[in-house]
């Protein structure tokens, strides 16, 4: 199925399903750099426009994010059906495997686009995952840090286990008896 | 010294069901908390922030799993007694995100006694337990 897009100079066009998720994994990833170069300036909103972004100065990384936040804006408009990847997309994205991902929708980490088919995944959602799982992976480097994590998650999934969560309601209520 | 050893009600009911090895294994682990207290207690959980009690894990028979908290008073109340699940294995999905790297935990000789700096366990740093939230949810 074809749709009607706005392309980036302001014409008209049709594009397809396939398309459109590649748009929409671009948009990802300009948000992306986006966020990043915020970091780098936060105040560049304020800067004056420049149309040459040569040289790594504060004002032309502002004059580089401007540019940028505007091909967003005409994107994002133009891509308006674009809403989200699909499954495989964004597992690529992610750096994981389709289960994964099918298994973070599952639980509520990912959001899936309302009333998509085949089933797209929502780009904000998408993005709040990839962050955390790139902080994971810039500090899981060092070994013993990893197994601790390990040993830690595994002990929060059994804390957060109904029959413990239970037995601490009950012990705060006072629901006691001698054993 | 005898330390106070109490249980939660659903404690008892799961008892009641337990076949007779089964019971005498959680007999046994009670005893050994009375003598002994937290030196019984298996293995100490990490703790997360905002948590009430030092908890520890005891393995009994089988697959079952005794756990148990530290109340300031010195006495200890069993919280649950249950079968240990494979239901959520964290250390696959970090093998996804460390490609290359084995995700193992320590262990069980190796991880923390149950004694071990129990009025003050580890917590995560906020910052780590909203990066976790965001991968492995609530």
């Amino acid at each position: 199925m074809r749709h009607v897009s706005e392309s980036t100079d302001g014409r008209m066009m049709l594009v397809g399903k396939r398309d459109e998720h590649q748009v929409a994994y671009a948009v990802v990833e300009l948000e992306d750099a986006r966020s990043e170069l915020r970091a780098v300036v936060p105040d560049a909103g304020r800067r004056p426009r420049r149309t040459a972004a040569a040289g790594s100065n504060p004002q032309s990384v502002a004059a580089a994010l401007e540019l940028l936040e505007g091909a967003l804006e005409r994107l994002e408009r133009g891509a308006a059906a674009a809403r989200g990847l699909p499954v495989s997309q964004a597992a690529q994205y992610l750096g994981v495997s389709e289960p994964t991902v099918r298994a973070w929708l599952k639980r509520g980490l990912l959001r899936k686009v309302p009333r998509s088919k085949p089933l797209l995944i929502e780009r904000s959602s998408l993005r709040r995952v990839h962050s955390a799982v790139s902080e994971l992976r810039a500090r899981g480097q060092e070994r013993d840090w990893l197994i601790a994590l390990v040993d830690l998650l595994q002990d929060r999934a059994e804390r957060r286990r109904p029959e413990i969560r239970r037995g601490l309601e009950d012990l705060r209520r006072g629901r006691l008896e001698p054993a | 010294m005898a330390y106070e050893v109490l249980r939660v009600a659903s404690v008892g009911r799961t008892v009641q069901g337990m076949t007779r090895r089964e019971r005498r294994a959680y007999d046994a682990a009670v005893q050994a908390l009375r003598g002994e207290g937290c030196r019984a207690g298996g293995k100490r959980l990490m703790a997360s922030a905002g948590d009430e009690y030092p908890l520890c894990q005891r393995a009994l028979y089988g697959a079952w799993r005794m756990t148990t908290a530290y109340r300031t008073d010195g006495s200890i109340v069993i919280v649950a007694l249950a079968k240990h699940a494979e239901d959520e294995d964290p250390a696959a999905t970090l093998s996804e995100i460390f490609p290359g790297l084995s995700a193992r935990g320590r262990r069980r000789s190796e991880q923390p006694l149950c004694c071990e700096d129990p009025a003050a366990p580890p917590t995560m740093s906020p910052e780590l337990e909203r990066i976790l939230f965001e991968v492995f949810g609530a």
